[in-house]
């Protein structure tokens, strides 16, 4: 059993803010295999994206980690300073960002800027890394790459420019690709043509992979498992398959049902109302019993705590052995 | 060659302000209360020097046509004629104008050297102990006229240190470079708090920009990731600033000059206010209106060359 | 009338606040200190003639130039006038024709900018051309060319900044009115029948007026620093009215033995727009918190 690429340990990220201290990520633990491709789900504001952030060192100046680790390949990276932790991350890991307009510096050529990490980290001289860069270019399917390795980000479409954020990516040479959002900013087509690459990379090179979005569509055709965040926590992963048959979380079961299926002719489709909690506020129950349909009376003591359910999976509800009846109970509701 | 193409485009696009100049300047002796013929002289007003100067200035022609006549002289060059000197206000002007240009150069250069190193420190971490630090500095330096600091600068520096001459502009290359330093200081005290204010919140910007963002993400060195990405973008942006504000650096040069006594377009311009030399105030005030467009011009040109958004092309 | 046309950014400048109790509603220690301050100085200037014996214009000509302490505490000038009268006084005139200074251009520059904004059309591309023409010229140029030419006298002083100044306010308000007038109450109004002048007033101008306001603060500032400048060239309020400006200008002459005859006018300067810029700043910080 080989160690894991990535493994996060019970990490807890605090935001100081005016109304006081956000406790925007209260315990997450999960861990990517190489090869492997983890899906991190949530909506706006669940954690997922500083969670990302928190395992490159790269949180925005308040946040801060206060609990928990992070290992690469074993080493506790959270307990090294932080040259030598930008160098133990960055030699596996890569971050792929969701604007890449903004992502991309407006001034230089996007050759130099795929071409910076062999030159400046990986020892390549010059030259050589304009060729890497333009192998890059032609790896991630951007057409006639010597001519548009001149270009600069703003003459690019946007689906090229993601290409590029891609490439940068995969300029550093790692073994786990980190997606925040890769396919948001795009439109249908585009999106299906990164997803493929991004595939296709995965499958030419054993690239592990850890993708955060809140598009279930997407997770449900790139991913292996599947990791579900609400309020700064995971209240339920486990395979891709077993997550999306047999939901055994309210919140995954309300997520999927919010999403059409072409097969069902006449489906009632669930909307979640209400919002997430204010994460100022210390969590005593399960923080998700305001806008669960399934909540019975217990559900407003203790948090419910990741339970364990054989197999690698998990579930944060307190009724999870319920969770069978629910697509009938749904039924009752819609 | 794509330069001058671009300085033709925007000469041709800054036409329309350059005529607004003139118009603004024509009308100005139309405000004299009274008639202005012998409000302008005063007591050297006699009726043929009233009428004399009636006919000089057309004030007899129907209003477009004076301002017609008016712009055709200053397009020509033809700024009118000083009452106290009797000379060409041309020539005034030429002779006035190199020690406005060195205090001008000079103050831009003191205000990028004192400005962009407190908007570095402050950027450095924002909300931290040195931001807090430098945010002292508009806080205090709006309230400091010009004047005063100038005044300030000359007790310590001129006249109880005796490093710099307290004033005038001295007759050869090094005596000009010490008698523009105090001068060129206040000008960039003057400036520092709209300066530091402006250039910090563009750091920022870089700063927290998604592209340093992914520049750290590929584990790229603080320094290199300062010099390549934030200190480019950062200057790119600094250069508006600085152009943006020209108009007030050239104002502040205006009334810096008086306090050290620089023979410049500034003390040029006062004087002749106090002896009631129309022509040559006119004169000034359309030179500087129109240095204040140049200037700007080239830091427009400069923004373009640096960014390739806009393009010299473009 | 400043240097920079820009919207001023609406960015906390109280140190206290990142880490000061996040419950400070109505008093940031900004806005605090800066009300302190100026309100300090009004009761100077109001209490003027409590503080000092002596009138700002007496002359004592067997006492000029007295040097610090004694039956004169900041010394006098020349003419044997007492500083610290000058100074109270000062502080009066300096601080009335500030405000005022700043008044005229705010309502004529907003009332302008408010109805080009809405109106568009040829009265928007004429105004614009205006701003377009007076802009070109530094401040400073523009009213020390206009005071000349108007002739002495605080009205001319009004009138001249007031021809330069409304510049900024009408910019402004444009650009907000241009925003706007595209948000749904103000379609909606439209779409209602409302006579224009009513949506103008009632709808818009609480809404677009606050960008104004808040330029407004550090235009005081900047009028007050205008009207000391012209004092010191000898073109602001005519004497022998006290005044920040000439009081510098007449020290500058004693500037190497008696330095401080103008260093003490500066210093009140400063102080005034210290308060003036903490008021500015508390009052963002104010407006933010809501």
């Amino acid at each position: 059993m080989s160690t894991p690429l990535l493994q996060v340990e019970d990490l807890h990220i605090d935001v100081p803010t005016r109304r006081g201290l956000l406790h925007a990520v209260r315990g997450v633990s999960f861990q990517v295999s190489p090869g492997e491709a983890l899906g991190l789900v949530g909506e706006s504001g669940c954690g997922k994206s500083l969670t990302l952030r928190a395992i490159l060192d790269l949180l925005p100046h308040p946040a801060e980690i206060v609990r928990g680790r992070v290992l690469v390949d074993g080493v506790d990276v959270t307990a090294l300073d932080r040259a030598a932790r930008r160098k133990a991350v960055s030699a596996s890991i890569s971050m792929v960002f969701q604007d890449s307009m903004t992502a991309l510096n407006p001034l230089m050529r996007i050759g130099d800027q795929i071409a910076e990490a062999p030159m400046a980290r990986l020892g390549y001289s010059r030259s050589a890394s304009r060729v890497r860069a333009v192998e890059l270019l032609r790896q991630v399917g951007v057409p006639d790459p010597e001519r548009r390795a001149r270009a600069y980000p703003h003459q690019l479409s946007g689906g090229l420019r993601q290409r590029v954020v891609i490439a940068i990516a995969l300029s550093c040479e790692p073994r786990l690709l980190l997606c925040d959002e890769p396919t948001t900013a795009l439109d249908v087509t585009i999106q299906a043509q990164v997803l493929q690459l991004l595939q296709g990379l995965r499958r030419e090179s054993d690239l592990a992979m850890l993708l955060v979005t809140h598009d279930l569509a997407v997770v449900s055709e790139t991913c292996d498992r599947l990791a579900v965040m609400y309020a700064g926590r995971v209240v339920e992963d486990g395979s891709i398959g077993q997550l999306v048959l047999e939901p055994r979380h309210p919140y995954t079961f309300s997520l999927l049902r919010s999403v059409p299926d072409p097969d069902e002719v006449r489906q009632r489709l669930l909307t979640i109302p209400g919002a997430p909690p204010d994460l100022v506020q210390p969590v005593r129950s399960c923080p998700f019993q305001p806008r669960c349909i399934f909540g019975k009376p217990d559900c407003g003591g203790a948090e419910p705590v990741l339970f364990e359910l054989g197999g690698a999976r998990h579930s944060a509800c307190h009724h999870v052995d319920d969770a069978l009846s629910w697509a009938d109970l749904a039924k009752v509701h819609a | 060659m794509a330069y001058l193409a671009f300085i033709g485009r925007r000469m041709w696009q800054l036409l329309p302000v350059l005529f607004g100049i003139t118009l603004v300047v024509f009308f100005m002796i139309h405000l004299i209360p009274g008639d202005p013929a012998s409000t302008l002289l005063g007591n050297r007003s006699t009726p043929q020097a009233v009428a004399a100067l009636r006919s000089q200035f057309g004030l007899d022609e129907p209003l477009y046509q004076q301002y017609l006549d008016f712009l055709g002289r200053v397009v020509r060059g033809d700024l009118g004629s000083s009452f106290v000197y009797k000379s060409p206000v041309r020539d005034l002007v030429q002779g006035r104008i190199s020690a406005t240009l060195w205090l001008l150069g000079m103050g831009a250069l003191f205000s990028l050297l004192l400005s962009v190193p407190l908007a570095v420190l402050a950027a450095s971490r924002k909300g931290g102990a040195r931001d807090q630090a430098v945010r002292i500095v508009p806080l205090i330096g709006l309230g400091m006229p010009a004047v005063w600091v100038g005044l300030m600068l000359q007790l310590f520096f001129a006249l109880k240190l005796g490093w710099f001459p307290v004033s005038g502009f001295g007759a050869s290359f090094g005596e000009h470079v010490r008698s523009i330093v105090l001068p060129a200081i206040t000008i960039a005290v003057a400036l520092a708090p709209i300066l530091v204010r402006s250039l910090r919140t563009s750091l920022l910007e870089v700063l927290d920009s998604d592209y340093v963002l992914t520049a750290r993400a590929k584990g790229i060195s603080r320094g290199r990731l300062l010099v390549r990405h934030a200190l480019r973008n950062a200057a790119v942006s600094s250069v508006t600033v600085l152009g943006v504000n020209i108009a007030y650096l050239v104002g502040a040069t205006v009334i810096v000059e008086r306090v050290f006594a620089l023979p410049g377009l500034g003390t040029l311009m006062l004087e002749s206010i106090y002896s009631r030399d129309f022509p040559v105030v006119q004169g000034v005030v359309i030179v500087i209106a129109v240095l204040v467009v140049l200037v700007n011009l080239a830091t427009d040109l400069a923004h373009a060359s640096l960014d390739p958004r806009v393009g010299v092309e473009a | 009338m400043t240097a920079v046309v820009e919207r001023p950014e609406l960015e906390p400048a109280d140190p206290a606040v990142l880490v000061v109790a996040p419950r400070a509603r109505r008093l940031n220690p900004t806005l605090l200190a800066g009300l302190v301050l100026l309100g300090l100085l009004l009761l100077a200037a109001i209490f003027a003639p409590l503080l000092t014996p002596y009138g700002p214009t007496t002359q004592d000509l067997s006492n000029s130039l007295a040097p610090l302490g004694g039956k004169h505490l900041l010394g006098t000038d020349q003419l044997g006038r007492d500083t610290l009268s000058r100074l109270l006084y000062g502080a009066r005139t300096d601080l009335r024709v500030g405000f005022l200074a700043v008044l005229f251009p705010f309502i004529i520059g907003s009332v302008l900018g408010l109805v080009i904004g809405y109106r568009g059309g040829l009265l928007d591309t004429l105004v614009m051309r205006l701003v377009d023409m007076v802009i070109a010229f530094p401040f400073y140029v523009l009213v020390i060319a206009l005071v000349f030419v108007l002739g002495p006298g605080t009205r001319n002083i009004y009138i001249a900044i007031t021809a330069v100044g409304w510049v900024a306010y009408c910019r402004i308000v444009r650009g907000e009115v241009l925003v706007a007038k595209q948000q749904e109450y103000a379609l909606a109004a439209r779409a209602g029948g409302v006579p224009t002048w009513r949506i103008l007033l009632r709808h818009l101008l609480p809404n677009v007026i606050v960008q104004a306001v808040v330029y407004s603060m550090s235009d005081i500032v900047l009028s007050i620093l205008a009207i000391v400048t012209l004092g010191y060239l000898g073109l602001g309020v005519p004497p022998p009215a006290p005044d920040w400006g000439s009081m510098i200008a007449d020290g500058q002459q004693f500037l190497l033995d008696k330095w401080w005859l103008t260093t003490i006018p500066g210093v009140a300067v400063v102080i005034t727009g210290l308060g003036l810029s903490l008021l500015g700043d508390g009052i963002v910080e104010r407006v933010k918190q809501t």
